[in-house]
């Protein structure tokens, strides 16, 4: 697993995060329901399934994030901003 | 008028008055700021994880999502919140993925300001800048256009005054800040607007969960009303599970093809800021939508006879809340709407001036020049999205998704520009050809309609687009190899 990320890094990303895209279009009961199914307070329980995919979702883009602020390519531009910075930014 | 609207004119004005006086303190103190094209089109690159993510996400929501998809979903229950909600969360992680790390780079290393720059460079035509600033009015100005109407209708049920009046104020107010900050002063807005819609889309949901006696007694409401606002596909069979699916896809991939989202990743100053603008994006993105669909949702068991189905947010907040507090919060949808005209404004003017004038009429025209031209232009292009704001020929939300899909056709000639060394411009131009007609068809033809399945007509239009690429760029001669060098190499392990 560890050697995926390595060797294709982008690649590997981009099939998790469609692989998450995918599952919410399929038409689980808690995505699509076409009969009542309440949860707290009378609600839809599909709108609780929609949170709970968001929610792990969002937490995959963190990782993605600190995975890939640990990669050289993604520090290119870090240094220059820096010197614009220190030399005032207009 | 209707008696369900409750005028309120004095807090209403005093409130706006303060919101646009400092919208235009903004736009002025950005215009000092603004030194160059660079700055006017796309803040140089220098902008910073609050200004990237909110001004993506405020100018991406926008009276669509404020007063259109409310209103729509007021018609439909709970399984109308799928037009945004289950999708919310890669409206900006699926761009970023596939182009928005790529455009980062390619903005720093060759200077790309718009669009347009990068479709050139990439197809090395200036064709595809003639045929993306033709696409962009045709598109650009039906999608400003909803925004205006929005502001008709807010100052309508506030004001009891005739539409047209706000849809000529709003529109004289963003082309007056517009020409003088260009992307500057729009984005420096767009940050207020931004945490305004927030702010507004807190609000309405709570209101609207109080006046509705909070959620065991709305949701019963509702089912005694119509157990299929509980349910798929809605009370008037409006979300089918292949429109469930349309929704989640258009709201999110297909953002890939409008200009003005495409051109926020050349002004991100580093990956970092845009990893960190996509946090903060997604975010405001996701509590804005869900709330505020919810807040139209739940309308359905308080609020009825109304004039339109587009003034159920207006008319929560004017009913749930003192004069002055409504209109405060009311402010923030106005600002959704302004986010998206200026952002749209800028970069349709600079589809015009830089991409047709500068680039194929008077490939000589200076900076200084195209930047006076801008400003002429801005005014002219506003004028026709007022023009088009009081006659409004269609819902806020048809308009709006009408032009959204109309823009997302150009997907195809980016996605095989980033992907696929072999595709020509020749390609492209025939591919978003082929895209557009497709998706006219499948929109206004009720025989071919039916041949989508139910799926929104982008879907069809985007395959015999990506199709017609691969034919046609087999056929024909690809761009020089220096170019694909360019466009590529950045990109290469080791």
């Amino acid at each position: 697993m560890k050697k995926l990320f390595e060797k294709h890094f982008e690649r590997t990303w981009l099939v998790i995060f469609l692989i998450m895209f995918v599952i919410i279009m399929i038409p689980f009961p808690f995505f699509y329901s076409e009969t009542y199914i309440p949860a707290i307070g009378g609600i839809p329980s599909y709108i609780f399934g929609w949170f709970v995919h968001t929610a792990i979702t969002f937490a995959l883009i963190i990782v993605y994030y600190r995975m890939c602020m640990k990669r050289k390519e993604y520090h290119v531009y870090d240094e220059k901003n820096e010197e614009v910075t220190e030399g005032g930014e207009e | 008028m209707s008696e369900a609207i409750q005028p309120s004119p004095a807090p209403f004005y005093t409130v706006l008055a303060i919101y646009l006086g400092i919208m235009a303190f903004i736009g002025w103190y950005a215009s000092r700021k603004t030194k160059n094209l660079g700055d006017f089109f796309v803040l140089s690159g220098k902008a910073g994880v609050i200004v990237s993510g909110i001004a993506y996400f405020s100018t991406q929501f926008s009276m669509g999502t404020f007063l259109g998809t409310p209103g729509t979903i007021f018609g439909v229950g709970y399984a109308g919140m799928a037009i945004s909600v289950p999708g919310a969360v890669f409206c900006m992680i699926l761009p970023a993925l596939l182009i928005g790390r790529k455009l980062v780079t390619l903005g720093h290393e060759y200077g790309f300001l718009t669009m347009a720059d990068y479709l050139t460079d990439r197809y090395h035509s200036r064709s595809m800048s003639g045929v993306l600033g033709v696409m962009m009015l045709f598109f650009l100005i039906p999608m400003m256009g909803a925004q205006i109407i929005g502001a008709g209708v807010i100052v309508h049920v506030f004001t009891g005054l005739p539409e047209w009046v706000g849809v000529v104020g709003m529109g004289v107010i963003v082309i007056l800040y517009c020409m003088s900050g260009g992307m500057k002063g729009a984005m420096m807005t767009d940050v207020i607007q931004g945490s305004l819609m927030i702010g507004t889309a807190v609000v309405t949901f709570i209101v609207s969960v109080v006046m509705g006696g909070g959620f065991e007694n709305i949701n019963s409401t509702l089912q005694n009303m119509n157990e299929s606002y509980l349910t798929f596909p809605g009370a008037n069979g409006y979300m089918p599970w292949a429109y469930y699916v349309s929704n989640i896809v258009l709201w999110s991939f297909f953002t890939m093809g409008q200009p003005h989202l495409f051109t926020k990743f050349f002004t991100m100053k580093d990956h970092k800021t845009m990893f960190k603008a996509i946090l903060l994006g997604t975010g405001g993105m996701f509590v804005s939508a869900t709330l505020i669909e919810w807040a139209g949702v739940n309308g359905i068991a308080s609020i009825q006879n109304i004039e339109k189905a587009d003034q159920i947010v207006p008319m929560i907040l004017q009913r749930g809340l003192n004069p002055f507090l409504a209109s405060l919060f009311i402010a923030g949808i106005v600002a959704a709407g302004m986010s998206t005209i200026d952002g749209i404004l800028v970069t349709t003017t600079g589809a015009v001036t830089r991409d047709i004038y500068q680039k194929i009429v008077n490939k000589k025209a200076t900076d200084e020049s195209v930047m006076k031209l801008s400003k002429v232009v801005t005014i002219l292009i506003g004028l026709v999205v007022i023009l088009f704001g009081v006659f409004q020929p269609g819902s806020i939300f048809e308009i709006n998704l009408f032009a959204f899909s109309g823009m997302a056709v150009f997907v195809v000639p980016i996605l095989f520009g980033m992907y696929w060394k072999k595709s020509t411009a020749p390609g492209a131009i025939a591919a978003v050809a082929v895209g557009v007609i497709a998706l006219l068809s499948f929109t206004l033809i009720p025989e071919v309609k039916e041949l989508a399945h139910g799926f929104h007509a982008l879907f069809p239009a985007t395959i015999l687009g990506a199709v017609t690429m691969v034919i046609v760029s087999r056929l024909t001669q690809a761009p020089p190899q220096e170019t694909i060098d360019r466009h590529f190499k950045l990109f290469q392990k080791g």
